[in-house]
């Protein structure tokens, strides 16, 4: 059993959660957001991101506009659409019960 | 010093490195052969571009003006390797490890590198691994069964190795980045291009088009075939074209007529080299282009050869215009007419028969090395060509007393003077003796005399009541005419006699 790999698995379910959750925050562009999940170690690189904005955006969660940069090419700023908005909700709920019921059966059997 | 080239990387311009951007291009090459395989592919690779070009604007921003190899190693450290995107794909590490296990396994490709018609052999070939030869060497014996619908069905079916990963998986290699890398080498633009055509293809524009591409493709390898053939016909017929030249110029005697001989019959000397040259130049570069022409056939050759083509071009048109000088000064040569006429009182015959002998005097008659046209004969021996006249020979009524021979020498020349000089060389063939005249059936044109469209006619003028008898050969019915009703067959040997209604045969000789 590879802890990395599991590792990896973990963060990787949570990824599209918080994901969404910076964005619930306000608007923000690829960059932003990897250097947030950077800071609580759930993404390395940045290629990891892309993929999964796209497909967020392709399922309806995100939308984007594009705005001038003062340095370098335009820039995608992405949005949360109204349906993500409901989609985080649910997720929140579900990682709220999620983490509540894996603290309770931890405390039970260290009790 | 460094060569550096200027890259466009999401509509920014950037000085690169050489080496930076060859490492730069493999990246992105990399990844989109991990994403074209998804419709949005484009779109994530837009974004890496877009941030790769935001991170070079950053760096570049301190000090520098060219992007180096530091920085795309930078840039990709940041953006990550294709394989370190799986974190994000749907069940990606699972994935990941089954293509670990199952690393040795190969899928079914129609292989676009090594292809005779759609590629079907050679993706049989990589599948099985074998070579891609027997594969086809199958197909051919086959071909009476059902090999060539399976080949169809199978090209219809089996989709084509496009990105380097496909290819990869065809041949049954593990598609990961070194792999890729060492794949790809300078194919960047070309996978861009099939990227491009896949997005946006539709899938049912996509079976009619490859259905046209079967058959351009079987159309494609008849007129390959064809294009083969055509170019051995070609080289053949040159080689032969060129084969007899050789032979006729450089071995004259193994030809029945000695082309140097006709030259020089009917070339001035001073224009002799300038036409040799001229004609082979004139005839010898086409043959050699037909030759050309065969082999790029052959073996399928598409440079252009453009030197080689101006070269034979130019030495065709100097051959051109020597010919064309050749054949001006040439007529120059006949442009005036020159006759001369002699007449003969046949004092002697009196009431006697006239006897008329045409001998054949031509010294190799029988060989037949010799080339006949209108009233000429160019007759060969061992070592020498001789052109002949043919003497013209004409029997006719005359209301004067006495019988006449009249001989009319005609040539065309440059020049009166040089007319006169011609005509003199025009040999008197007819000899005189009692009532018997001898003639010969040829006057020759001696071989130091050019051709000069000589012509000699002997006419016997015979008052009505001459009696003749005419001896002649079986072929003297060309030259020999005289009036009356009766072929020359007819009355050859015979008693004649001219009468009213020209020449008859006489009872005394039946």
């Amino acid at each position: 059993m590879n802890i990395e790999n599991t590792k990896a698995q973990m963060r990787k379910g949570v990824l599209e959660y918080c994901i969404l959750s910076v964005l619930s925050n306000g608007d923000a562009y690829a960059s932003d957001i990897i250097s947030k999940l950077k800071k609580v170690q759930l993404i390395v690189v940045e290629g990891t991101l892309y993929p999964l904005l796209n497909r967020l955006k392709n399922d309806g969660m995100l939308s984007y506009r594009w705005e001038e940069s003062l340095q370098g090419p335009p820039r995608k700023y992405y949005k949360l659409t109204s349906e993500g908005e409901k989609f985080l909700n649910e997720l929140h709920k579900v990682w709220k019960e999620l983490v509540e019921n894996v603290a309770q059966m931890n405390n039970q059997f260290n009790k | 010093m460094k060569k550096t080239l200027t890259v466009n990387l999401w509509g920014q311009v950037f000085n690169i490195d050489e080496d930076a951007f060859e490492k730069l291009q493999k990246y992105l090459s990399s990844l989109e052969n991990k994403f074209s395989k998804t419709p949005e592919g484009k779109e994530i690779i837009g974004d890496v571009e877009a941030r790769i070009a935001e991170i070079f604007k950053e760096r570049l921003a301190i000090s520098r003006q060219v992007v180096t190899l530091d920085d795309v190693y930078f840039a990709i450290g940041i953006i990550g390797l294709p394989e370190d995107f799986d974190i994000a794909d749907d069940g990606s590490k699972e994935d990941k490890d089954e293509s670990k296990k199952t690393e040795k396994s190969r899928r079914l490709y129609r292989n676009p590198d090594d292809r005779i018609l759609g590629g079907v052999g050679g993706g049989l070939a990589a599948y099985f691994g074998i070579d891609p030869t027997v594969v086809r060497l199958l197909l051919v014996i086959t071909f009476f069964f059902s090999g060539p619908l399976i080949y169809i069905v199978l090209w219809l079916i089996v989709p084509e190795a496009k990105t380097t990963a496909q290819k990869l998986e065809m041949r049954g290699e593990p598609v990961n980045l070194s792999n890729i890398e060492k794949n790809i080498k300078d194919e960047f633009s070309k996978v861009k291009d099939n990227l491009k055509s896949k997005n946006t293809k539709k899938n049912i524009k996509d079976a009619t088009h490859h259905l046209g591409e079967i058959l351009v493709s079987i159309i494609h390898v008849f007129f390959h075939a064809f294009t083969i053939i055509l170019g051995f016909a070609f080289l053949i017929l040159g080689l032969v074209f060129l084969f007899s030249i050789f032979v006729g110029v450089f071995f004259d005697g193994a030809s029945t007529i000695s082309v140097t001989s006709l030259f020089e019959t009917f070339i001035e000397s001073n224009l002799l080299t300038p036409v040799t040259i001229g004609l082979c130049l004139f005839i010898g570069i086409p043959i050699i282009l037909l030759i050309i022409t065969g082999i790029r056939f052959i073996f399928g050759i598409h440079h252009s050869f453009k030197l080689l083509r101006k070269t034979l071009g130019f030495s065709f048109l100097i051959g051109l215009i020597l010919v064309i000088f050749v054949v001006i000064s040439q007529s120059l040569n006949y442009k005036t007419n020159n006759q001369m006429k002699e007449n003969i009182k046949l004092d002697s015959l009196k009431n006697k028969t006239l006897i008329i002998n045409v001998t054949n005097n031509l010294k190799n008659k029988f060989n037949n090395n010799e080339l006949e046209c209108n009233s000429y004969i160019f007759n060969c021996s061992q070592d020498s060509c001789v052109l002949y006249g043919k003497t013209q020979i004409t029997i006719q009524k005359t209301d004067d007393s006495l019988p006449s021979i009249s001989i009319v020498k005609f040539c065309r020349t440059k020049s009166k003077k040089e007319g006169s000089y011609f005509l003199k060389q025009i040999p008197s063939t007819v000899i005189i003796t009692d009532s018997v005249v001898s003639l010969s059936e040829y006057f020759t044109i001696h071989q130091n005399n050019k051709f000069r469209f000589q012509k000699e006619t002997v006419t016997f003028n015979l008052p009505v009541n001459t009696n003749v008898i005419i001896n002649g050969t079986e072929e003297n019915d060309e030259n020999i005419y005289f009036e009356g009703n009766y072929s020359y067959s007819e009355i050859k040997g015979k008693n004649c006699v001219m009468s009213e209604e020209g020449i008859v045969i006489t009872n005394s000789s039946l």
